[in-house]
């Protein structure tokens, strides 16, 4: 029956033995609780506290029984659940693991069982052990996931800022080790499949609750695994592509786009693996100038006619099989466009093509077909085959579990007491320990002792563990009360390594190491206040019981939005006791009393939340809407969360609570800024604000805050022009606006040396960067927008059809410089620039005509043009120019009206434009003057 | 009800006598204040010597002060956020009924005013301009643009500050990195100090490595100095003095370093982390700050300073710095001198109490100080976002550390008046400690190294009004906090401000000290 002879075996046993034994001597092996390093090194606890700690996290009650009242203190975790554990890890990987438990897993809590077995007896329990595991709910099947850089790369990012490295080392970075949860080699244990289903949930199959839920998406689990697989790439096969769920694509940065670009003579600037298409692709660096190919296997199970929809700004393309089935190409504001196609069953090469040149920036794809409604196309539909197939590294397929073996592995796994730890139906513990109270920590042969016995579990313990441990012991057998809440509070923190991210009473806290993992989603000007989780110092007073078990237990109210570590969730049956301990602890005398509530307070609380009273706006988003200056924490969710009292002291004293905190105290010393108001009790002005927060997202915005889309600070014309220097969409950020009282206005952007913009009508809102901290681009609030041609007004070229100088928006290579501009009598600006060698004036005029006024633009022009080339002034351009009684018509829309004599313009083609051009001589003929009209 | 702006913060004075409750006490409860307050009769008020008034603003007109200028016919030039300009006319007179006319507007964001040579300057976002009322008709009508060679990209935080006009004929302009999205992509010449030649339009760089500078001033004797604010690889505010081939600290503008040529061309990047007092290791360039100004506890964003050239007639400052925080809403007074050829010196608190964030200061021909504030969507202490006060002196010298300077052995403190010879005898009422600052990427950073300093002995001059420290834990690269406990003058006045921040960058030799 103990048919060990395989070639297999024989080398294993032979290799892992000697591996084994190498390993005894290094002695680096203890088991690592960060919580319990965190309290020795930060030297705040007994140690009978801290050996308490690790009598618990290392189950030493699941063998050695206690009463109640210490198995409540201990709180033992449940060990992980092995019931499917054959469907999860290769059994290769088991075996490597129980043939060297420590090596394996440098740094765990399971105890190596075979630390006195014979090489030949150990080999063959181990192949009874590991045939029995694999069977259950084995064997692991093929990962269906494949992984690319791509995704290595996020996965990586996640690793390190979502919050993993708080427990888990970082790469390439030195940690304290004694601190970090160690990860075994994990390309050799299990699939990207399994270890995605494990990211997403990890207490269904470690129920101890120890590796928290991250809140992740798919997406993001699959990129995790990825990475932290990702030594199953470097060994796999890299021609043998995986299919991966998704959308490949390649995103390409092109400035002074008009149409969709040929993206074969391009170098993309990113390439990867999407779920929409969409144009919010992971580091797309601009909101103009770019462009995207998607292409994807399009699955097909009905065969029939479908139809497809693209809705985008600006233009965008889609083909199946290398046909176009919509044409949307052009810059254009967002339109659908839409076309058929039979398709059979099958997969269908799907490429969707798209192009940004300026201003908004969408795209959309939709379907319909055969019992399809229309919409997105479901994501389970696209497949992309960038991914390298990934395998365990230790993935043998010839292994079988033999059903012989399996059977005498389940009296095994009785016997060497697997599960007393691991719980497995149908097998009972047996061979029981000594009760905890008879235990002698001071036996050489016992888990304490230096010279363990055979049936002793072998954890490595530090000598400052088994001290702790040994008196730990001693102190419960000399009799156990129940843990006080301020113990509670600590041992909670400790077990489940709040630590790692918390501090509370100085303890914990992110390493020194560890801090430039903690970052902001953005820059935002918060300091640590953005990036480290908060403190916990009077936690239990801070919020409301309800609010905090959300918090922890439930992933919600987590405010900080601009932080990117993730606060986890927790079981809510491991945090009860810590929850109702820490409100016992922290407990403040009326805190929860709500203060008086009237209209009245609710309107002072609101003046004080606006910019007129203590300005909180400044800081604080209102009710969804962004904080004025920097969008920190969102007021409205200050009722839910916080208690009164608290909130009362808090606002008294910030500093007191959060040393360092940008908060300002608007109390200081207590005292008023505001003597009038509400008698000038710093108290009732404090309880008029926390009245007013208490409507929620229900409150009325405070002064200050302004609703998106609102027009904020409208400049209006009246009597004379207003000149105003902004930033401006599809300008850029030295935009020269004029607004003239006739209802004509007009852009000219300092930079390219050019007019770039007319409309009618409404001037501009000033509060896009006149306001709060803010850059936004806005565009006219008028109509009958006209863009004028992108380059310099005026160009020096080597003949009349050379092309026109184009240049990026920041740019201003183009050989001008903008000299400023002076105020006529009506307060109308004439524009000075130079270009090359060449002085220039431009003084626009507005004209008022029926239907609406139009534009002269009137220019002066000094200098001299190098011989043997010719200067141009640019009047406008577009497909179509046609000539017209009293000038030009362009593209059916546009007049052109000007005295030039036709001698002196051209139209030129320019491939995919028409100019229309005046040469420019400044001795002969300085000045030159047309009107637009459209 | 009306929802009145009342004016100044109540006093604070005893904020210093350390009556703010403490987190323990909030924890049983606010009623437990009354008890632990400390008064005493002969106590201080920042207001007994410095006033501050409000000028009225009408209704309707935004004054976001980003520019303050007294010109030569004693006007007061007021350049707003929104781009306005104003012209007070006489700001002498009633802060109830101001006359602001209009100049000019559509500037975008001035930050500074320079009158040269019939022109008023100014740095703009995107340009270094001139501007001028050439017909005298009370509006400007000419706008030139004497250089635009920096760049934006479009992001609200590159702001730009200056001009100032060195010795030389040549007009500084400091440069606020980005913070946050580049809409434009990453512009050159962000993160820098440089000069522009007016006549020429020529510009030089001149140093590397700032981050928000939100002062800059040409000194007295014609040095250039500069404010930066706590952030990215600035853990502490600080003053800093300006000389061409400077490295101060921040990355960001490296990207511009190849453009600017030698000695920049050669800056390698910072190593996170670094003591700043190693950075010399790093790259030799590397400039010390004149002087920090420790989180929260002097200010968290200083803005506009002034060299106090009165002549005495604003009280007994003369020479030194006055400059305004954005966040506290008040001013500090800093104390400069010159050691083995670093300047450095001490930062004291001054005036407290303003509407909002200071941006600006300004003297005027009466020697009063003209405060123009906005809090520019950033949070701040005070009652209103923005507005324009006045400071005058009352003629009663307040009873403070007037300068703490350095020694080979300690520091000398000069008082405005004698002190209590027995207080200041006790070396139980001198409390220092030392701490210093790393360069590093997170966004402000903590007192590091931090360590008591011992004083051993104190010297009482004979007229008591300077008293000698002796210690031998100065630590060169540190800011020694002084704090001082019980002072009192001789007619037993309570010392208005007994905290003391000295930057010691160098330690003075003996050399140095015998020339006293």
């Amino acid at each position: 029956m103990m048919n060990l002879q395989t070639n297999y075996w024989t080398r294993v046993v032979a290799a892992m033995v000697l591996l084994a034994a190498l390993k005894a001597w290094d002695g680096t092996a203890s088991p690592v609780l960060p919580g319990y390093e965190r309290l020795r090194t930060d030297n705040s606890t007994t140690a009978e506290f801290r050996g308490e700690l690790l009598l618990g996290e290392l189950g030493c009650v699941n063998c050695h029984k206690a009463g109640e009242v210490v198995a409540a203190r201990l709180g033992t975790p449940t060990a992980p659940d092995l019931t499917g554990i054959g469907a999860r890890v290769t059994p290769q990987w088991l075996t490597n693991y129980l043939l060297d438990t420590h090596g394996v897993k440098d740094g765990g809590k399971m105890p190596d069982i075979f630390h006195s077995s014979a090489p030949q007896a150990k080999a063959g329990a181990i192949r009874f052990l590991v045939d029995f595991l694999s069977s259950r709910g084995g064997p692991i099947e093929p990962a269906t996931i494949g992984g690319t850089e791509t995704m290595v790369e996020r996965g990586r990012t996640l690793f390190h800022s979502v919050g993993c490295v708080a427990c888990h080392a970082p790469e390439g970075v030195d940690v304290s080790g004694a601190r970090s949860v160690p990860l075994p080699d994990l390309a050799a244990k299990t699939t990207v499949d399994q270890l995605v289903a494990f990211l997403l949930d990890p207490t269904a199959h470690r129920p101890s609750g120890r590796m928290p839920s991250l809140k992740l998406e798919d997406a993001e689990a699959r990129d995790l695994a990825v990475y932290l697989l990702r030594g199953q790439m470097e060994a796999a096969d890299a021609d043998k592509p995986a299919q991966v769920e998704g959308i490949g694509y390649e995103y390409y940065e092109v400035s002074g786009l008009s149409a969709i670009p040929d993206y074969d003579s391009l170098e993309p600037v990113q390439k990867g693996v999407v779920r929409e298409f969409s144009v919010n692709i992971p580091s797309r660096s601009r909101n103009d100038g770019f462009a995207i190919r998607f292409r994807a296997s399009l699955d097909i199970s009905e065969e029939g006619n479908y139809r497809f929809w693209t809705s985008s700004d600006d233009g965008s393309r889609l083909l199946i099989d290398g046909n176009v089935v919509v044409d949307n190409d052009g810059i254009h504001p967002n339109q659908v466009r839409n076309g058929r196609v039979q398709l059979s069953r099958g997969s269908h090469d799907l490429e969707v093509l798209y192009f940004e040149g300026g201003g908004e920036e969408v795209l959309q794809v939709q379907w319909a077909g055969p019992g399809i409604q229309r919409g997105p196309i479901p994501i389970e539909r696209l497949t992309t085959a960038t991914g390298i197939e990934m395998r365990p590294t230790t993935w043998t397929e010839n292994y079988r579990p033999d059903p012989n073996n399996a059977g005498m592995g389940s009296r095994m796994f009785a016997a060497m007491r697997c599960v007393n730890c691991h719980e497995m139906p149908g097998i009972q513990p047996m061979s029981p320990a000594p009760d905890l109270a008879d235990l002698n920590v001071d036996n050489p042969q016992g888990c304490l002792g230096d010279n363990l016995s055979r049936r002793a579990p072998q954890y490595r313990l530090t000598q400052d563990q088994k001290s702790d441990m040994a008196a730990a012991v001693r102190s419960l057998k000399a009799g156990a009360e129940p843990l006080s809440p301020a113990a509670t509070v600590k041992r909670t923190m400790a077990s489940f390594n709040c630590y790692a991210c918390h501090q509370r009473d100085g303890i914990g806290g992110p390493d020194e190491s560890r801090r430039q993992f903690f970052t902001t989603n953005s820059e935002i000007d918060l300091g640590e206040e953005g990036s480290i989780p908060p403190h916990l110092n009077f936690a239990g007073a801070k919020f409301k019981p309800a609010a905090l078990k959300r918090i922890i237990t439930r992933g919600e109210l987590h405010v900080r939005h601009y932080m990117t570590t993730r606060m986890p969730m927790f079981a809510e049956e491991h945090i009860e006791p810590f929850l109702t301990a820490i409100h016992q602890v922290d407990a403040m005398e009326n805190n929860s009393v709500e203060p008086p509530f009237s209209e009245e307070r609710i309107d002072f609380g609101r003046k004080f939340v606006g910019v007129t009273g203590v300005a909180c706006v400044t800081c604080h988003g209102v009710a969804g809407q962004k904080g004025i200056g920097i969008n920190g924490i969102d007021l409205s969710t200050a009722y839910s969360r916080l208690q009164p009292g608290w909130f009362q002291k808090f606002l008294l004293a910030p500093a007191d609570f959060n040393p360092g905190t940008r908060m300002p105290n608007f109390w200081p010393g207590g005292q008023t800024a505001f003597p009038d108001i509400l008698g000038g009790s710093s108290t009732a002005q404090i309880q008029s604000i926390w009245s007013y927060l208490s409507l929620g997202k229900t409150m009325p915005l405070p002064e200050g805050i302004v609703p998106e889309g609102t027009v904020a600070m409208e400049l209006i014309p009246s009597s004379q022009p207003i000149v105003h220097r902004t930033f401006m969409e599809d300008v850029g950020p030295r935009a020269i606006l004029t607004g003239y009282p006739q209802k004509l206005n007009l852009a000219f952007d300092a930079n390219i040396v050019r007019l770039a913009k007319l409309w009618r009508g409404r001037f501009f809102d000033a509060s896009g960067v006149a306001s709060g901290r803010t850059d936004r681009f806005l565009s006219p609030l008028g109509t009958d927008v006209l863009d004028l041609p992108a380059g310099p007004a005026v160009a020096i070229l080597d003949s009349a059809n050379a092309s026109w100088p184009q240049a990026g928006k920041t740019s201003r290579d183009i050989g001008g410089d903008f000299k400023g501009y002076t105020l006529d009598e009506k307060m109308q600006p004439v524009f000075r620039y130079r270009l090359n060698s060449l002085e220039i004036e431009e003084y626009p005029q507005p004209v008022l005509e029926p239907g609406g006024p139009s534009l002269k633009r009137q220019f002066m022009f000094s200098g001299q043009v190098p011989d043997g080339k010719s200067a141009w002034l640019l009047m406008a351009s577009g497909t179509e120019i046609s000539k017209t009684a009293g000038g030009y018509l362009v593209d059916g829309k546009v007049a052109i009206e000007t005295t030039i004599p036709d001698d002196s313009i051209r139209i030129i083609d320019d491939g995919s434009v028409r100019r229309l051009q005046a040469r420019v001589e400044p001795q002969s003929n300085p000045q030159l003057a047309y009107k637009i009209k459209w | 009800m009306p929802f009145s702006k009342s004016n100044p913060l109540p006093d604070m004075k005893n904020r210093m006598n350390r009556w703010m409750p403490t987190v323990a006490m909030l924890a049983t409860g606010i009623a437990g204040w009354a008890g632990i307050q400390t008064q005493t009769a002969s106590a201080a008020d920042e207001s007994d010597y410095y006033t501050i008034e409000t000028f009225n603003i009408p209704d309707g007109m935004t004054m976001e002060v980003g520019a303050m200028l007294t010109l030569g016919n004693g006007n007061l030039l007021l350049g707003t956020r929104t781009g306005d300009v104003y012209m007070l006319e006489n700001p002498y007179g009633d802060v109830e009924k101001p006359v602001f006319k209009l100049w000019t507007r559509g500037l975008a964001q001035p930050l500074g005013f320079l009158e040269h040579d019939g022109w008023i300057y100014t740095a703009q976002r995107g340009e270094l301009t001139r501007m001028k009322d050439s017909d005298g008709d009370g509006t400007v009508d000419t706008f030139e643009t004497v250089n635009d060679d920096w760049e934006i990209s479009g992001n609200y935080h590159e702001y730009n500050f200056g001009p100032r006009l060195d010795p030389e004929g040549w007009m500084w302009v400091t440069t606020n990195k980005p913070f946050g999205g580049e809409p434009y992509g990453r512009a050159h010449w962000r993160g820098w100090a440089v000069r522009i030649n007016p006549k020429t339009g020529e510009m030089q760089p001149m140093a590397a490595g700032l981050r928000s500078p939100a002062g800059v001033e040409t000194s007295p004797w014609g040095d250039i100095f500069y404010t930066d604010n706590q952030g990215e690889w600035c853990n502490a505010s600080k003053l800093s003095h300006l000389e061409f081939g400077d490295y101060h600290g921040h990355p960001h503008g490296l990207i511009t370093r190849e453009m600017a040529g030698p000695p920049f061309n050669q800056f390698p990047d910072p190593v996170s982390g670094t003591y700043m007092k190693d950075m010399k290791e790093q790259n030799p360039h590397f400039k010390m700050p004149a002087v920090w100004f420790p989180y929260d506890k002097m200010g968290k964003s200083p803005c506009g300073f002034k060299w106090d050239t009165t002549n005495g007639k604003f009280g007994p400052f003369d020479g030194q710095l006055f400059v305004s925080d954005q966040h506290h809403a008040w001013i500090m007074r800093v104390s400069l001198e010159n050691v083995n050829g670093h300047w450095q010196g001490a930062c004291y608190r001054f005036r407290e109490g303003y509407q909002c964030g200071i941006l600006r200061l300004e003297f005027g021909k009466d020697n009063s100080l003209f405060v123009g504030m906005s809090n520019a969507g950033w949070g701040g202490r005070g009652n209103s976002p923005w507005g324009l006060q006045r400071t005058r002196w009352t003629g009663e010298v307040p009873f403070e550390i007037h300068t703490m300077n350095a020694k080979p052995d300690g520091f000398e403190l000069n008082f405005t008046q004698a002190v209590d010879r027995q207080v200041a005898a006790q070396l139980a009422n001198y409390a220092m400690e030392s701490y210093t600052y790393k360069l590093e990427s997170r966004y402000g950073g903590p007192e590091a190294d931090k360590k008591k300093v011992n004083i051993e002995n104190v010297a009482i001059s004979e007229d008591g009004k300077s008293v000698r420290l002796f210690t031998s834990d100065l630590r060169a690269g540190y800011v020694h906090e002084l704090i001082l406990s019980n002072f009192r003058n001789d007619a037993g006045v309570d010392l208005l401000h007994p905290e003391a921040y000295y930057t010691l960058v160098n330690i003075p030799d003996d050399r140095q000290a015998s020339t006293d």
